[in-house]
């Protein structure tokens, strides 16, 4: 996006109608210097207050994953620089793998269930009635407006092995092996549970977006598919799906961003365990670095996720630098 | 949930109504009757979806008003004696403080986010600069920064400036972080607004002072509006910071909770009653200004 520069003061919107009216103010100009310099001095403060209260830590943990800053130094005030030290022992360890594995199997995981999940919600928004859809936002708001703290709890506590819902829910459907069942004694099950709590939480933004971008495709559309007698998995193949593509690539691209820093659900849940085996890579730093004080440590791997993300992430850069350039 | 039938039948019979009736044919009859058949499933999905998004605010809600008899059950109960025993119990616990902390650090934070994110917004869009598109860049891109890689300088910072357990600090760095997002979508509020309208007022001779807080404001004032409770929201419900740099004066609600979790945790009706407290501001402006934040989500670029 950055390389785009050309042209940008006529095309700031990401394909918005409204592109044409910023042009025809700026080319204005009829207020002198002042004026023109006016814009600048506008955005100044929030750049400046973003720059320095995001950017300096991003630099500064970059620093401190050179050092070698344990509780020991931290008390001390003092400065011990260990080079890569902590970069090649994390890169040559098998937990930061197994752990970097871990966090990209559960970032698809999540996001392709959430995309599945939030568009069939959406689609079905559309379909409805007023009130019952009235009704479903209402329960989709509160879900996404939910404390992530207070919706862990009550996860916790619907998966209670003993007084759960969930698990005399299952025992009722005949599944008897189920009550009692420890849901956070097993990786495969606890990890079941956050992604539970995470699409859960996650749909409403989706569903609600993509609903908003149902709405602007004119229903002619539709009634042509139909009277081509196309079905609804064509519709939405040959319609939907390519009008509202930018609508999915932007999505996904922030639930992706999203998934792979969740800590909170993660760590509030089952902090990790059992045994460490369901932490991810914002869970493993912290446990690293905060909670065993290895700060230099956790600083490394810190920045070794914000790496692993760009990374993650520059396949998708370049699919939106395409998509912007069509347009 | 007693008016399902009602607004299941309602809700299949709005479309229906448009399918043409003039039509005899009986084909055109099977489609229809197809169609409503359609209608009904569409609506009981949505029933079934709204009951899973809608359960665990629910449990939540309803566990808080039981004895903590009735909430350790192995068979749930629906009916019960309600009893606001939970609710004074989390008074008495002194939740007073952490709230009047959270309501600090969200309200002056939401409004430093306005303060700073409203010219800002304007300039990215109704007076764009050049390399518009690299400060919105910029600005989106600070989401890929996870908290854990900011936390251990934040809290070095902090510590130095003798700033720890201070709810201040909190209302600072809940700005920095919601300020990209608010630069972002009230951009896109004001990229609604017409051109004309402003282009007939500079012809008037306004100053730019007066274009912004005597047109343009009361044009973009609700979008403004759904940007500032989603602020809110996000301020509310921050717990990562919170939980680093606040010990015994500065805990928000968040960490209200955490901490009765640990000191009451087989106490779920109690733990309930604090969790249902904890959500209940951003659970009521959620509902009462359900339209301006479905708007607001819409927008994009949030969460």
């Amino acid at each position: 996006m950055a390389a785009q520069t050309t042209g940008a003061r006529t095309r700031p919107g990401r394909g918005r109608a409204p592109d044409a009216p910023p042009a025809d103010h700026a080319r204005r100009g009829g207020r002198g210097l002042g004026a023109r310099s006016a814009p600048y001095l506008l955005i100044l403060p929030a750049c400046v207050a973003t720059i320095a209260l995001l950017g300096y830590p991003l630099v500064r943990n970059v620093i401190i994953s050179f050092q070698d800053l344990n509780a020991f130094q931290l008390i001390q005030h003092t400065t011990q620089w260990t080079g890569f030290s902590n970069y090649t022992d994390q890169l040559s360890s098998s937990t930061f793998w197994h752990t970097v594995l871990r966090s990209v199997l559960f970032t698809l995981a999540n996001v392709a269930l959430i995309m599945a999940a939030g568009t069939a919600v959406g689609l079905l928004l559309n379909r409805l009635g007023k009130r019952m859809r009235l009704v479903l936002q209402l329960g989709l708001v509160l879900a996404w407006a939910m404390p992530v703290v207070a919706g862990t709890t009550v996860y916790q506590w619907l998966f209670d092995s003993q007084y759960g819902v969930v698990n005399w829910f299952l025992a009722k459907l005949d599944w008897h092996s189920m009550a009692g069942y420890n849901w956070f004694g097993h990786q495969f099950s606890t990890f079941s549970v956050i992604t539970l709590m995470i699409v859960w939480q996650s749909v409403p933004f989706v569903a609600l977006n993509l609903y908003a971008g149902l709405t602007t495709i004119s229903a002619e559309l539709f009634e042509a598919a139909r009277m081509d007698g196309a079905g609804a998995w064509r519709t939405f193949g040959s319609v939907t799906f390519p009008i509202l593509k930018p609508f999915f690539l932007g999505t996904t691209f922030l639930e992706v961003i999203w998934v792979f820093k969740a800590f909170t659900q993660v760590y509030a849940l089952n902090a990790g365990g059992p045994e460490g085996s369901t932490e991810t890579l914002p869970v493993y730093a912290f446990i690293e670095g905060v909670g065993n004080q290895h700060y230099g440590m956790g600083a490394a791997i810190s920045t070794l996720t914000i790496v692993i993300l760009l990374a993650l992430m520059s396949y998708y850069f370049r699919i939106m630098l395409k998509q912007e350039d069509d347009l | 949930m007693a008016s399902a039938t009602p607004t299941a039948s309602s809700g299949a019979g709005a479309r229906p109504a448009e399918v043409p009736a003039r039509s005899k044919s009986r084909a055109r009859k099977a489609g229809s009757r197809r169609r409503v058949l359609g209608q009904v499933s569409w609506t009981a999905g949505a029933w079934i979806a709204a009951l899973i998004f809608f359960f665990p605010v629910l449990w939540m809600a309803l566990t808080a008003f039981k004895q903590e008899s009735a909430a350790y059950t192995t068979t749930p109960h629906l009916v019960f004696k309600p009893t606001l025993d939970q609710f004074r119990a989390v008074f008495d616990a002194g939740i007073g403080p952490y709230l009047a902390n959270s309501a600090t650090a969200t309200l002056l934070s939401t409004l430093l986010v306005l303060v700073l994110g409203i010219p800002a917004a304007y300039a990215l869009s109704i007076r764009p600069v050049r390399k518009t598109r690299d400060v919105l860049f910029f600005f989106i891109s600070t989401k890929m920064l996870p908290g854990v890689a900011a936390i251990i300088p934040v809290y070095l910072a902090v510590r130095d400036l003798g700033a720890l357990d201070s709810v201040w600090t909190l209302m600072v760095l809940y700005t920095a972080m919601n300020l990209p997002i608010a630069v972002w979508m009230m951009r896109s509020f004001f990229l609604e607004v017409p051109g004309e309208v402003l282009e007939a007022a500079r012809v008037d001779g306004v100053t730019l002072r007066q274009e912004i807080t005597r047109i343009l404001l009361p044009i973009v004032a609700p979008g403004i509006a759904a940007t500032a409770l989603i602020c809110v929201i996000f301020s509310w419900n921050e717990f990562f910071l919170a939980l680093n740099l606040t010990s015994v004066r500065a805990g928000t609600m968040p960490i209200f909770l955490v901490g009765f979790m640990s000191s009451e945790g087989l106490y779920w009706a109690k733990l309930a009653a604090a969790a249902t407290l904890a959500c209940l501001p951003v659970l009521l402006a959620g509902w009462l200004a359900q339209k301006q934040l479905v708007r607001g989500l819409s927008m994009g670029a949030v969460k």
